[in-house]
């Protein structure tokens, strides 16, 4: 049963790293390119209204609105940056005509500030943990090699390796494979898995110690 | 103390607390009630950002010739004049959006920018940084277009030493007695720059003449289109720094900005001039995308298997249970009343290092109640079986303990923010449980008897 699951989850990483070699991940609206639309309404309004008007205007699922400053009376959108220029215009004046509409107001379409907003690159998301993690990564590796000699330090150590980087891989082939978009509880979710396994692994090990230890006693009373 | 009437007094102490930490602790301030625990200080994912979008300068500027043809500094009788781009075509390339991006990323990190995202678009040059709405939002945006030109120009404004030249600078300040403190600039110059600091030193002197009137030759100090100081020099300067005092003072408000200032010009001069000139074209605050509301769910449904998590404690360890159930529950109350006092910023990341403080408290317990089963005969077997499961938990956590206090160390802050929320998430664990938890759990055994 071990060497079935095994099996699978070495088939899911390599799946991945060659979705990842060949496609790449896929981003999430706030990471990747998008057209941000800037409409002063003047008023109050209520954000799943305007989220509901621009994915009916646009057919897209993913729209993110967000208040610009503090006054709650403009809006900001953010829709996925895939259509022509003439396209997208068109779109904005249906888009300005509905806002008009249910609030009221005659903005034209000049009043709509368009940004065409950049991708963030996703490696520039993740540069930030690596050096800090490693180091973090080398100090654990050295205080499980301490702690759990009794078990062979170099298995121990090695063990880990494998399991934090088995687990790591298989939540990033999974979120490649299945073009999940990656957003911003993907680093987070990263993290709970690698607290995760460290625990799991650190109960293993203390129980296995434990064990021994009584082994040892047992042994030493019937000498 | 009564074992029972101890048990009873830490039961309402961690009611005390979870009404502190979950509804506040309110007192009457002038019309309105008044919450005496700090708020929560949230991150940019949660609170809200400043999007500063600056676009490729496609200004001009305009060229004076005389009529001979020679450049002239202003519009020359029978001159001309030609308009040139700002940046020039060869200088728009992807290689140099790229550098762009690098040093605006170093000028926000030397500036100490715990969080910011920056959009590159590299067939524009378009950048979009997204930065935390503070105190210091504003200075830290002007690093992403100020250009940080460094020029030691001669009165004819021939440059005779630029960036090019410049190693670093730094800020330092000294106590100059009576006058104060003063702050001060040290430009210092690379090894092949000395030898020019040391002639402009010895050219760029006031001397008197043979009629006895005296003849200043100065230099100008400028950064950008600014001139920070014209001067001559008193004497001559080997070392390759030159000293530049920006004030002195005796006040301690006016001493801040002066240091301020230094140090704002010093990240800019430390790193190299942007090679492409950028505008402006928004800078304005942006509210989360993540609001209240959109908790709820997420909330519903974390309370729900949090209850689910309490039932079976309850179900399976009886009245241990539910004291480990109101030991929890007092756990939560107490870090977040943490989290507030210690003003940590709670971010996406932090989020997640509750969630996992939560969940590894509610496995100590677990650990904890399982080990205890059983055992409620004898007491110190019950006191020994506490401490030893406790002892072996810390070990356990100890890894999890490295990486809150190595995070703690970043500057960036989601990690510095889970790193936190981690630390003192354990932390409290350890010193609450050898407590708290203890003090019920172990008074139980008497309560039996």
């Amino acid at each position: 049963m071990k060497k079935v699951i095994y099996a699978i989850l070495i088939c899911i990483i390599i799946a991945g790293i060659v979705v990842i070699a060949t496609v790449g991940l896929k981003a999430d609206l706030i990471y990747s390119k998008n057209v941000e639309l800037d409409v002063y309404i003047g008023k109050t309004f209520e954000k799943s209204d305007i989220e509901d008007m621009t994915k009916e205007v646009f057919s897209v699922d993913d729209v993110i609105v967000q208040e610009i400053e503090l006054f709650e009376d403009m809006v900001s959108i953010k829709i996925p940056d895939t259509l022509s220029e003439d396209d997208l215009n068109s779109k904005v004046e249906e888009l300005n005509n509905k806002i008009n509409e249910k609030y009221e107001i005659e903005n034209t379409v000049d009043d709509i500030e368009i940004t065409h907003n950049p991708k963030i690159k996703l490696s520039s998301m993740i540069m930030p943990y690596v050096f800090i993690l490693s180091i973090s990564m080398v100090i654990i590796l050295i205080f499980v090699g301490i702690r759990y000699k009794k078990l062979g330090a170099i298995k121990t150590i090695l063990t880990y390796i494998l399991w934090i980087a088995a687990t790591e891989l298989v939540l990033l082939s999974v979120i490649a494979i299945t073009r999940f978009p990656v957003n911003r509880m993907v680093i987070p979710m990263g993290l709970l898995l690698l607290v995760g396994v460290i625990t799991i692994l650190g109960f293993m090990n203390e129980n296995k110690l434990t064990k021994l230890s009584l082994e040892d006693k047992n042994k030493k009373s019937k000498k | 103390m009564n074992r029972g009437l101890k048990t009873i007094l830490i039961i309402l102490l961690i009611v005390l607390l979870s009404i502190i930490s979950f509804v506040g602790l309110f007192v009457q301030d002038t019309k309105f009630m008044k919450n005496l625990l700090p708020d929560y200080q949230l991150g940019m994912d949660l609170d809200g950002y400043r999007a500063v979008t600056v676009n490729v300068s496609d200004e001009t500027e305009t060229v004076y010739y005389d009529k001979d043809g020679n450049r002239v500094d202003e519009e020359a009788e029978d001159g001309t004049t030609e308009e040139i781009p700002v940046n020039t075509a060869d200088k728009l390339t992807k290689e140099n959006f790229e550098k762009v991006k690098k040093i605006v990323q170093a000028r926000l990190d030397d500036y100490n920018v715990a969080e910011y995202l920056i959009r590159l678009d590299e067939d524009t040059g378009t950048m979009t940084v997204e930065l935390p709405e503070n105190d210091s939002t504003d200075t830290a945006t002007q690093y992403i277009y100020t250009k940080g030109e460094f020029t030691i120009e001669d009165e004819n404004g021939n440059v005779l030493l630029d960036n090019s030249n410049l190693d670093m600078v730094q800020v330092g300040y000294s106590n100059t007695g009576t006058a104060g403190t003063a702050v001060y600039l040290s430009f210092v110059f690379n090894k092949d720059s000395e030898e020019k600091l040391k002639e402009i030193t010895n050219t760029y002197v006031t001397t008197t003449n043979e009629d006895g009137e005296e003849e200043e030759k100065t230099v100008s100090i400028n950064i950008d289109d600014s001139t920070l100081l014209e001067t001559s020099f008193d004497e001559e300067i080997v070392n390759g720094i030159l000293p530049l005092t920006l004030g002195t003072t005796t006040d301690s408000d006016t001493l801040s900005t002066y240091i301020e200032q230094a140090s704002n010009i010093a990240v800019l001069l430390n790193n190299e001039e942007l090679p492409i000139e950028y505008t402006v074209d928004q800078n304005r605050f942006i509210k989360s995308d993540i609001e209240l509301n959109d908790l709820f769910i997420p909330a519903i449904v974390l309370g729900a298997i949090l209850l689910i998590g309490f039932i079976v404690l309850i179900v399976k360890y009886k009245k241990l249970g539910l004291l480990g159930v109101i030991s929890y529950i007092g756990y939560i109350a107490v870090l977040l009343i943490i989290v507030r006092y210690t003003n940590l910023v709670i971010t996406i990341e932090g989020i997640f290092g509750l969630l996992i403080s939560a969940l590894l408290n509610y496995i100590l317990l677990v650990y904890v109640l399982h080990s205890l089963k059983n055992k409620e005969k004898d007491l110190i077997e019950y006191k020994n079986t506490y401490n030893k499961s406790m002892l072996s938990m810390v070990l356990v956590l100890i890894p999890t303990m490295i990486i809150g206090i190595i995070l703690c160390f970043s500057t960036w802050l989601p990690i510095f923010s889970f790193g936190t929320v981690i630390f003192w998430g354990i932390l409290t664990m350890a010193v609450y449980n050898a407590v708290v938890t203890r003090i019920l759990f172990l008074n139980t055994i008497k309560i039996k008897e």
